[in-house]
């Protein structure tokens, strides 16, 4: 009965933004970009269910992968910063994709952070926002941690093969649920000087490389090994996780 | 369908629509304490009220609050027992046991943070932990909601409390509104120490007081008045690994591995076992225990040592604790259930 009430609600919020006229705050001569978060292992598309293969040869499958995004922003070339969204639950089991309408001009940067900015994050009230809020009990989708107040930035659960044999079950779990400020990681991409025309519309396709969660630039985490985090109980591990996460992203106009 | 047949439907409907729902009366409540108490901090958006107090304490009482509908926020926090259950660890959702003790309600107005590891900032947000925990409650607190407005008179003091139905803003506010008004100030140490009453405490509960606040024990240099709490974190040696890390769970410090937040001693003859983990049955062990001086543990607290009490001193010790209970708290109707 819950469920079926809060997949009505999500329908219902979900229909009035569809409603809701997208060129409303619209000004005469503005862009409209689209950023489009994707999730790639190589060159295929990364999907929850499917199984892959990490650089250590494992067979993985994804059951959830859930992330905190937050001031997701556009970065002008004469400095000025435009909001595409403060705070979002970005679930890559679909296409996370995001719109703002933006003056023409040259455009540096695509940034935006990997979790909840301190100041919204300890010490702060879920149950004080609007179901409609990211940060809300609803809005968390259970990024959250009760007895240790505060969000969790990042989700990344499934199972495993450590043999990776085709054809074996893959039974062994491992969860990174990452949270807390030393984690709050900052994701700067660049644009170079891009011009967005007036009038036009532009997408920017942020791709994400699910295998570099494992197996960063400089830290390879071997599922055998280290398969469980949940910051409390070891910290390093969510800390690893993160550092690679936050480099697992590049940008393609 | 006729018109007649409309006409009767509707009156039925109304009049089922109708079951009496008392007007409420909402009162603003001023928390009594005593003088040697500090002016507790109560949030501005959730000021005491008489609909606020009873609200929460019927949700205090309510199974709904668990999945099985079996477990209360009572059933591990009965008055008679200073709102703890007499057992070493909980007992939870479809009979679960927890890994804790089930800590003291007594004076939650003034506690600057909540939970053993203290990572809990506020009281409100305090009732998200039980309820969500997969060993106490285990519900989702929006599925509490629904099953708490179900019932259209506590749907209506909620809207005459907090004007909005119940959710978890309301569920967490209430609760916290209960439980503020907890307030254990009348024992015999109390009348004792802070009112000039020399005749409350026996000669022995003399004696173990003046042993408990002494250099040679050190017990008040953390069990510190009023509350019998400093409300810090220490390890106290109770093992040389300890299965539950306590506040490094929250830190991720090492050096914090084992620390809990010290527990108030108030009404301490009644909330045995004792431990964050239930691990000992009765004061005399754990006085016992103190008395040997704890196990090693690198992060043990310096003041714990051996004290070479003797079987006298014991005795007195656990006698001065004896005179922190407060039976009027304990048996207090207020905080009972109210049907």
């Amino acid at each position: 009965m819950t469920t079926m009430k809060q997949i009505l609600s999500i329908l219902f919020a979900a229909l009035l933004f569809a409603s809701c006229d997208p060129d409303k705050n619209k000004e005469v001569g503005d862009a409209r970009v689209t950023l489009r978060f994707e999730t790639r292992v190589g060159t295929e598309p990364f999907a929850i269910g499917d199984v892959y293969i990490d650089n250590l040869g494992y067979r993985y499958r994804a059951e959830t992968f859930m992330s905190y995004l937050s001031m997701i922003e556009l970065v002008r070339a004469n400095g000025e910063v435009v909001l595409v969204k403060d705070f979002y639950v970005a679930n890559f089991n679909t296409t996370p994709q995001l719109s703002v309408n933006v003056k023409e001009g040259d455009y540096t940067k695509v940034r935006f952070n990997l979790g909840v900015p301190e100041a919204y994050n300890k010490n702060v009230d879920p149950t004080t926002y609007p179901n409609s809020h990211p940060l809300s009990v609803l809005g968390s989708q259970g990024l959250f941690w009760q007895w240790n107040t505060g969000y969790i930035f990042t989700k990344f659960d499934g199972k495993a093969d450590l043999e990776g044999v085709e054809g074996n079950l893959l039974l062994s779990p491992f969860a990174f649920h990452c949270g807390d400020d030393p984690l709050f990681r900052t994701v700067e991409l660049d644009l170079g000087n891009s011009f967005i025309a007036g009038d036009s519309q532009k997408t920017l396709t942020v791709v994400l490389q699910v295998n570099k969660l494992l197996h960063g630039d400089e830290d390879q985490i071997d599922l055998e090994i280290d398969y469980l985090t949940h910051t409390s109980g070891n910290f390093l591990l969510a800390r690893r996780f993160t550092d690679n996460f936050s480099k697992a992203f590049s940008l393609e106009e | 369908m006729s018109f007649r047949w409309w006409a009767l439907f509707s009156i039925i409907a109304l009049i089922v629509s109708c079951e009496s729902i008392p007007e409420f009366d909402d009162q603003p409540v001023h928390l009594k304490y005593p003088s040697w108490f500090p002016t507790p901090v109560i949030p501005e958006d959730n000021a005491l009220s008489t609909l606020r107090i009873e609200l929460g304490r019927r949700f205090f009482y309510s199974t709904e609050f668990s999945k099985d509908r079996a477990t209360s926020c009572a059933s591990c926090h009965l008055p008679s027992a200073a709102f703890t259950d007499g057992r070493k660890t909980s007992i939870g959702v479809h009979g679960k046991t927890g890994r804790r003790n089930a800590p003291s309600l007594a004076n939650m107005a003034w506690m600057p943070y909540f939970m053993m590891e203290g990572g809990v900032p506020t009281l409100e947000l305090q009732a998200l932990a039980p309820i969500a925990d997969t060993n106490e409650m285990s519900l989702e607190i929006l599925e509490l909601a629904e099953r708490l407005n179900d019932n259209r008179y506590l749907r209506e003091m909620s809207l005459a409390a907090y004007r909005r139905e119940i959710d978890p803003y309301v569920v967490t506010r209430a609760l916290a509104s209960f439980q503020r008004t907890f307030v254990s100030a009348d024992s015999h140490y109390d009348r004792y120490e802070f009112q000039g009453q020399m005749d409350q405490l026996s000669e022995s509960q003399i004696r173990g007081r003046d042993l408990f606040f002494s250099r040679q024990t050190k017990c008040g240099g953390c069990h510190t008045d009023p509350f019998l709490s400093d409300f810090d974190f220490h390890n106290i040696g109770l093992y040389t690994v300890y299965s539950d890390s306590g506040k490094e769970r929250v830190t991720y410090a090492s050096t914090d591995a084992g620390k809990f937040k010290t527990p108030t001693l108030r009404n301490v003859a009644l909330t045995g076992p004792y431990m964050h983990d239930g691990s000992m049955q009765t004061l005399e062990e754990v006085v016992a225990f103190y008395n040997r001086g704890g196990e090693d543990h690198p992060n043990k607290d310096f003041r714990v040592q051996p004290l070479g009490l003797s079987e006298e001193e014991q005795k007195d010790l656990v006698a001065f604790l004896h005179s922190l209970t407060d039976w009027n708290f304990v048996q207090n109707a207020t905080f009972l259930p109210l049907e």
